[in-house]
């Protein structure tokens, strides 16, 4: 007992001892940690992946979804290309924005059938804003003057002609005001009750030639700014070339491309290093130099043709307007004086601008930051004055005269040689984009308070590449009910050569196909055949052409006509081999005339116009519609129903149908259609489809009622499958 | 002959339908360009298509002028029209073909004067054949038709104003028998004619159907 | 029994007279907007300033009496808003028609300080296939269009400064007589998360239903009544107003054509059933 004793004591007193020290470890832990910050916790993980199923732009970023989420907050993504790098802002997430997982059944595709409950954010790199002007921004901005060139040409291609329209406009003008301004001279000058009226007439008409004469002014001056600018581009792209390819063997473009293929296969590794990166960028760059600088040629002459034929045309036009040279003086008074063009300045401006862009890149203090900025705003004001001195240039030619016409359009010449040079500049851009897109990406994630502040992002980083996936797993379920109704169809002809006796209803629509041609024998009329106005890439088409090869084989065995009004080109000519080929499977070659399958119009009235006319005056006893329709389909059936003719219709065009239901006799409703070639045909093959068509909308038919009660029970499996089919997962 | 126009164009069928099928659940880059290639070779077959229209349109009018068959006078509009428009658009108010194109010129003219007039009187037909047709063909001869053309009559008035001013129900009815009846009959036929499309499809696809070819089964 | 006014010559002049009296006779008639057509309405009265709307007027000329109403209504509506509005068309027929539309409204002498190419743009038309061409809309709208309607490039273009794809803009609105509405509503709208809305003739209303219920459009405006509903919720009276009474006297007429038909019928009926 009196060892018991001691023993309970030592072990309650060791138990107190520790309970007390853990409440008051507990308690000083609480003392020396930081209050708990408002606002999101720092995830517990930052995932970041190849987006699923993408086509190798993307990547995702996913992170917990947090438990609460206080009024305001936000989470705020990062991407940069290094972690030692500068850092930019993808976007800002909310509770409701970025995409939310969800519990559903076995994960098959993470988002929406993850098991745990996540937040995530797909980033589309070369997208994010901030990026775009960081990445490739010597190779956006060659390829943007490239296409710039071109369009301020084109700009003043329109300018000029709307230069000639303005000339002949105040001519006419003029010459309209000087035949009743003696009129009005007298008026104004007769004391009388018009006298103040004609004044105002004359004040307004003088006013009137002005403006006309200052607004073409205007447009000569803007053609004047466009060709500066034109020549400006062309200054840029060559100081660039000459700067950045003076290291490179610039006369062999193979050569590069070899090489270029060998850094974008390095960047493919799964690490690739920040000397690869630079390395492909430079090769790119260099490249897209070397062929710009050979494809563009030697700009000045070229560039002298241009210029010359412009200034010719703005002084030509000047002269045929007939202004007033108060007018011109007042307007060389306005020029301001410009120093002449300073190439060395421009490529002075340009070096310093790629070195502040390098700097940049490696170095993220706001020194950096300033530095190219303020680099760019000096490439601004250097492309300025050269544009400037060069438009002064410009003016001087204009003003001194004695200017040659051009022997051919050099303008237009040059607008449509730049017009591949554009498309291969972009293309390279786009591949260039396309492979810096795949390159590692670094993320994180920072938070946004309720006021817009943005708080230092967590420590905590993911990386991943965007790879181009193959096929879409999104897209299985529809896959999957794809090959099973292909695979039902496959059975189902198999099937039937064994049990080759296949019912199908009876479609008296189809019935009285026969007894329709008959009719139209016995009278001594034609059949006519109208097959919508879809060409031959939709499904209704093809049906109804099968429909008429039949139907031709039955009219060349009647020994009557069959008329066929076409409004597409490609199904004309499928139709009249159709009819030509049934006719001679008929054993009726001699009976088939060209004439009879016809080109009408492309267009649906002029179409229905010219079909209706066929029925007034030709008066076919049978007329068949099958095909999509669209408002001419009572047009064409309320006219053959006039004439009298039995009228056989079959269309899936839903909205067409009560029309057809209503004036023709026998009416094949949507899916009869597609159901019509089998039928007439009775090939046990064929009615196997149709039976395979059965079973497809049994199991439509039959996850309806299942679905809905599944659904009533909080089990949406059927609702998933279909939503998967149509959206994918 | 067989194998060029029967087993040829039915390989060529199997081959584009299992691929243009397959291209769908591919997601690679190459997948989008493939898909640009083949939607440029039916451009440039449907421009050339286009040729054979006009030649067929030609031929058909000018054999009937030649032989002057019966209604001959109404060929010489097609060709009085199509040389006018054309000589419009070469002409292009006197800037010829290859510059852009010229605003208030003569083909405006005859566009907004003639074609436009003529379209907007061609689909104002329809209101005098519905009007026709509804009269002829409205009866209520058993319980379904007597079923739609109450809802015809439902529907017509309730989507004007002059419904609302009949009865304050005649819109709501309208609303509603658009919007639920006509609907599920609509994803009915819906249902309906895309598996008759695909079966259609995976016919022509696996050479089951090749009336479109000319030949027989 | 025949009934002598269901001969199409009786039909035709009657149905004529009726429309004509509609059009010559001005009766104020109270209109109550549908809610498909005032989501369209207030979508766009929603949007920031500065905001891009495409347009796409897939019509021709034939479709003009229904669908002209409702596409100037909404250009209108756009400049009002100081939203930037980018038109374009897959109708090689409506490409005239379009520019005139957008025309018609700019000319407006309280649209005067609007500018093409800053605060609208028509791009024309565009061939091909409307999947692949709206995909490509979807990447980069500046290749796909390099030039509007009048042949001047949209690369410098400042209504373009912001908007480089179909990504950046706020609503797309189809305004078609055909059928391009699945296309857009699965290339365009679904593909790129852009709200969308359809304009569309009255025969079209019924098969667009399905779509609006399904939420892959939020408005639809159909056929004259859909422009007379929003000309009213713009307070303007247009053609789509100024068509209602004509509309309204014809659908009266022509359900009393068919109530007068089936007195008649089943009078005849009867009369034969006693004789026979």
């Amino acid at each position: 007992m009196t060892r018991r004793v001691p023993l309970l004591w030592r072990a309650s007193t060791l138990a107190c001892a520790l309970a007390l020290a853990c409440a008051s470890a507990s308690r000083a832990a609480e003392e020396a940690a930081p209050p708990a910050e408002p606002g999101l916790p720092r995830p517990a993980f930052l995932v970041a992946e190849p987006t699923p199923n993408d086509n190798g732009t993307r990547v995702t970023v996913r992170w917990p979804r947090p438990d609460a989420w206080p009024e305001g907050w936000r989470y705020v993504v990062y991407i940069s290309l290094d972690p030692s790098w500068r850092w930019f802002e993808c976007g800002a997430v909310g509770p409701r924005e970025g995409l939310l997982t969800s519990r559903g059944i076995a994960p098959f595709y993470p988002y929406h059938f993850s098991p745990g409950d996540e937040q995530y954010f797909i980033v589309s790199p070369l997208e994010v804003d901030d990026i775009a002007a960081y990445w490739l921004p010597a190779e956006r901005q060659v390829c943007g003057w490239v296409e710039g060139s071109r369009a301020t040409l084109q700009e003043s291609q329109s300018k000029l002609a709307g230069l000639r329209d303005l000339a002949g406009k105040r001519l006419a003008f003029r010459a309209v005001a000087a035949r009743y301004r003696p009129g009005w001279e007298a008026q104004a000058n007769r004391a009388g009750p018009g006298q103040q009226a004609a004044a105002e007439f004359l004040k307004s008409t003088a006013k009137r030639e002005k403006d006309m004469g200052v607004a073409i002014l205007e447009e000569r001056d803007s053609v004047l700014d466009d060709l500066a600018r034109y020549l400006l581009a062309n200054a840029v792209v060559s100081a660039e070339a000459e700067a950045m390819l003076v290291s490179q063997d610039a006369e062999d473009p193979a050569a590069m491309r070899r090489d270029l293929e060998k850094a974008a296969a390095a960047l493919r590794i799964a690490q690739p290093t920040a000397e690869d990166r630079d390395n492909y960028d430079r090769l790119a760059y260099a490249l897209d130099l070397a062929l710009l600088r050979r494809q563009l040629g030697d700009t000045s002459a070229l560039g002298e043709d241009i210029t010359g034929q412009a200034l010719w045309q703005l002084d030509a036009l000047t002269r045929e307007a007939d202004l007033p040279p108060d007018l011109l003086e007042a307007r060389a008074r306005t020029e301001k004086a410009a120093p002449a063009p300073d190439d060395a300045a421009l490529a002075a401006a340009l070096k310093a601008w790629h070195a502040a862009l390098s700097s940049f890149e490696r170095d993220s203090s706001e020194g950096a930051e300033k530095q190219w900025a303020t680099a760019a705003e000096g490439l601004e004001r250097a492309t300025q004055q050269w544009q400037e001195g060069m438009r002064g240039v410009l003016v001087s030619r204009l003003a001194g005269g004695r200017l040659v016409a051009p022997p051919q359009d050099c303008l237009g010449a040059e607008i449509s040689r730049l017009g591949p040079i554009v498309e291969g500049c972009q293309k390279r851009l786009k591949q260039m984009q396309y492979d810096n897109s795949r390159r590692p990406y670094w993320f994180r994630l920072g938070l946004q308070t309720p006021s817009g502040e943005r708080l230092a992002p967590f420590d905590l980083t993911a990386s991943a590449a965007s790879h181009a996936a193959v096929f879409d797993m999104s897209t299985l379920v529809n896959l999957v009910f794809a090959v099973g109704f292909t695979a039902a169809v496959l059975f189902m002809v198999a099937y039937v050569r064994h049990h080759p006796d296949v019912f199908v209803r009876r479609i008296a629509g189809l019935e009285a196909v026969d007894e329709a041609i008959g009719r139209a024998t016995e009278m001594g009329k034609p059949v006519l055949f109208v097959h919508g106005l879809t060409g031959v890439g939709d499904i209704s088409l093809l049906a109804s052409v099968n429909i008429l090869g039949r139907l031709g084989r039955q009219v060349a065995e009647y020994d009557s006509d069959l008329l066929v009004a076409n409004n597409d080109p490609l199904v004309f000519s499928l139709s009249q081999e159709v009819v030509q080929e049934a006719y001679l499977e008929a054993g009726r070659p001699d009976a088939y005339r060209p004439d009879n399958v016809f080109m009408v119009a492309s267009d649906q009235f002029p179409y229905a116009a010219a079909v209706a006319g066929i029925m007034s005056r030709r008066r076919p006893a049978a007329n068949f519609f099958m095909g999509f329709f669209y408002a001419e389909a009572l047009i064409l059936a309320e006219r053959g129903a006039m004439t009298g003719a039995i009228q056989i219709a079959g269309t899936d065009s839903f909205t067409q149908l009560p029309f057809f239901i209503t004036t023709c006799d026998y009416t094949l409703m949507g899916e009869e259609l597609y159901a019509a070639s089998a039928y007439l045909s009775r090939n046990a093959r064929l009615l196997a489809t149709l039976k395979a068509q059965d079973m497809g909308k049994a199991v439509l038919l039959a996850s309806l009622p299942v679905g809905t009660a599944l659904c009533n029970l909080g089990l949406n499996w059927v609702q998933v499958i279909y939503t998967a089919y149509d959206k994918g997962f | 002959m067989r194998p060029i126009k029967l087993t040829i164009p039915l390989a060529l069928a199997l081959l584009f339908g299992i691929f243009g099928f397959g291209i769908q659940y591919v997601v690679h880059p190459w997948a989008a360009d493939t898909k640009e290639v083949i939607a440029l070779w039916s451009r440039v077959i449907g421009g050339i298509a286009t040729l054979l229209g006009i030649y067929s349109l030609v031929h058909l009018h000018m054999t009937k002028i030649q032989r002057k068959q019966e209604g001959w006078g109404y060929s010489l509009f097609f060709f009085l029209g199509f040389l006018v428009i054309t000589a419009a658009v070469v002409y292009n108010g006197g800037r010829w073909l290859l510059s852009a194109k010229v605003e208030q010129s003569v083909y405006d003219l005859l566009y907004e004067a003639l074609y436009v007039s003529a379209g907007a009187t061609m689909f104002s037909l329809l209101g005098f054949y519905i009007a026709s047709a509804a009269v002829r063909t409205f009866r209520a001869r058993s319980f379904e038709a007597a079923l739609l053309l109450a809802a015809a009559i439902v529907v017509m008035v309730g989507q004007v104003p002059i419904g609302a001013m009949i009865s304050p129900y005649f819109p709501g009815i309208s609303e509603w028998a658009l919007s639920v009846p006509n609907m599920a009959a609509k994803r009915a036929i819906m249902m309906g004619v895309s598996l008759g499309a695909i079966a259609t499809s995976l016919r022509i696809i696996f050479g089951l159907e090749r009336s479109y070819l000319g030949g027989g089964d | 029994m025949r009934v002598p006014w269901s001969d199409p010559r009786v039909i035709f002049p009657l149905v004529a007279g009726a429309i004509a009296l509609g059009l010559l006779v001005h009766v104020k008639q109270p209109i109550e907007p549908q809610e498909s057509v005032v989501a369209v309405h207030d979508y766009i009265q929603q949007l920031p300033k500065g905001s891009a709307v495409l347009l796409a007027v897939d019509f021709d000329p034939q479709a003009m009496a229904e669908l002209r109403p409702m596409t100037e209504a909404i250009i209108e509506q756009c400049l009002d808003q100081d939203l930037h509005v980018v038109g374009m068309t897959f109708w090689p027929l409506g490409a005239q028609l379009g520019y005139d539309m957008f025309k018609t409204v700019a000319d407006e002498p309280r649209f005067r300080d609007k500018e093409a190419g800053r605060d609208y743009v028509y791009l024309g038309y565009k061939p091909g296939d409307l999947s692949q061409v709206i995909t490509n809309m979807g990447e980069n709208l500046l290749t796909t269009f390099p030039q509007d309607y009048r042949n001047r490039p949209t690369g410098t273009m400042p209504i373009f400064r912001d908007v480089k794809s179909l990504r950046n803009v706020k609503y797309i609105i189809d305004l078609a007589a055909g059928s391009t509405p699945d296309a857009w509503i699965i290339f365009g709208g679904d593909k790129y998360n852009v709200p969308m809305a359809v304009g569309c003739t009255a025969i079209s209303g019924p098969d667009l239903y399905v779509r609006l219920k399904n939420h892959q459009i939020n408005g639809l405006v159909a056929g004259l009544r859909g422009a007379a509903d929003y000309e009213t919720l713009l307070q303007k009276a247009g053609l789509g107003v100024g068509g209602m009474f004509a509309q309204s006297l014809i659908h009266v007429m022509i359900v009393l054509f068919v109530i007068a038909g089936n007195v008649a019928f089943f009078v005849g009926k009867r009369r034969q059933r006693r004789r026979g």
